[in-house]
């Protein structure tokens, strides 16, 4: 039997240590999917997810179904995300070796029917996104990818950011908008320089 | 409807209602500009799917639930004094017990100093005075320290553990946290060196398969694979 988040919540609050162990289980690839684009590096990540639960674990009798247990636990690591951007004086991190190094291939899983140039082109798509990312001011960043990549509704970005509704779907569109320039500009000169190197190969 | 950014955004991730959807559809449907606006707005959202999370090993060690502790009850101090006491005085009695059953099967050491000769009859009288001597100063001093400990515990009901103990309790899961939290780290570290060793040969293999395929050339790749 599946049991709801509320459900897991009420029985680990109660002292069920399994439960706890459930609702780990259920939110710590999203949790750390959330943290590692925000931080831009496994390591980093990792870290937040660990105090993230950490912190959901300790502070469960406190926890009154007020909101979402996700929208909660979502909270808790935007604020160790922001708490490390500010501690460690920087921008979010964005790895991106020069060139395509065919071993780092080994950082996507492929599927099986992906070719090695489907593979070496949605690598390069990964790293343009993520640079673009890395570029926008934190509110916007941080919309998208709670809109994005976690399938939150506007209003519960809303009350998680503790922001006016309007406000969210500002945020989305300026950030939208600003990556589409960046991505177009990105894709236009990628696609003028292998014209200009398989014209020079020529 | 061209500057109703909200209107397009919430259409765009189609989170508005019915009434909403209809009258942007009927905009676009004569504004190349909105039209455009949306179509590039939607196709940078196909392009952020492309962002790949990598793989990585759990780094949570699921919490496994700790002995039970010892049930504290209510319990009254004069009950704890009554307890010790008569934990002590079982103990002298079996203590009797014993020495009243084995004593007797013991080989008696017979020590008889040259300048007194004390008969050995007259020992196990002795030893015996000697030992209920004992006792009763053993009984007194643990009565004592009884009293002692009686009078320092409240008046009242004693309920639940000493505060010093749950402070160590408090203690040592914060230890336990700190214990855990270094564990994990070390065990993601090897997981996620583990786990990217793997795929990169996983992947070296396939590339190495597709170039010799291409090549026309027959596949070798090393024993186990």
């Amino acid at each position: 039997m599946t049991r709801t988040d509320e459900e897991l919540v009420a029985r680990a609050t109660a002292g069920d240590l399994d439960s706890f162990n459930q609702l780990v289980a259920r939110w710590e690839r999203p949790i750390y999917a959330l943290a590692y684009r925000t931080l831009g590096r496994e390591e980093d990540a990792r870290d937040v997810v660990q105090e993230a639960f950490l912190r959901a674990y300790r502070g469960l009798a406190g926890f009154k179904g007020q909101a979402k247990f996700s929208s909660w636990l979502y909270r808790i690591a935007l604020n160790l995300c922001r708490d490390w951007i500010r501690r460690e004086r920087r921008a979010p991190v964005v790895q991106v070796p020069e060139g395509t190094d065919p071993i780092d291939l080994a950082d996507l899983q492929a599927s099986p029917a992906e070719s090695v140039e489907d593979l070496v082109a949605r690598r390069e798509m990964s790293q343009a996104v993520a640079r673009a990312m890395a570029d926008l001011p934190e509110e916007q960043r941080t919309a998208i990818l709670l809109k994005e990549y976690h399938g939150l509704t506007f209003q519960e970005i809303a009350d998680m950011l503790e922001c006016p509704l309007s406000t969210v779907k500002t945020r989305l569109y300026q950030g939208l908008s600003v990556l589409r320039r960046r991505l177009e500009r990105q894709q236009s000169e990628a696609a003028s320089l292998r014209r200009a190197t398989w014209e020079s190969s020529s | 409807m061209c500057d109703d950014r909200e209107k397009l955004i919430a259409y765009v991730y189609d989170d508005c209602d019915d009434a909403e959807r209809r009258d942007v559809d009927a905009h676009l449907a004569s504004c190349d500009a909105c039209r455009s606006e949306v179509g590039g707005l939607r196709r940078v959202r196909q392009d952020l799917l492309a962002w790949d999370v990598p793989e990585h090993g759990s780094v949570w060690r699921p919490f496994v639930p700790a002995r039970v502790a010892f049930a504290w009850r209510d319990v009254p101090a004069w009950a704890l004094a009554a307890a010790a006491s008569l934990l002590l005085l079982a103990g002298a009695s079996g203590g009797l017990v014993t020495y009243a059953l084995v004593a007797p099967q013991q080989e008696r050491v017979v020590v008889v100093p040259p300048a007194d000769p004390t008969p050995v009859r007259e020992f196990p009288a002795e030893l015996s005075g000697l030992e209920d001597r004992l006792l009763a100063a053993l009984r007194a001093e643990m009565e004592e320290r009884l009293q002692t400990v009686a009078a320092d515990l409240p008046q009242s009901r004693v309920s639940g553990p000493p505060a010093d103990l749950t402070d160590q309790l408090s203690a040592l899961r914060a230890a336990q946290f700190d214990y855990l939290r270094a564990v994990n780290a070390d065990i993601r570290t090897l997981s996620s060196r583990t786990a990217h060793l793997e795929q990169r040969e996983q992947t070296t293999n396939m590339m190495l398969t597709s170039l010799f395929t291409q090549r026309g050339q027959p596949v070798m790749l090393p024993v186990g694979q």
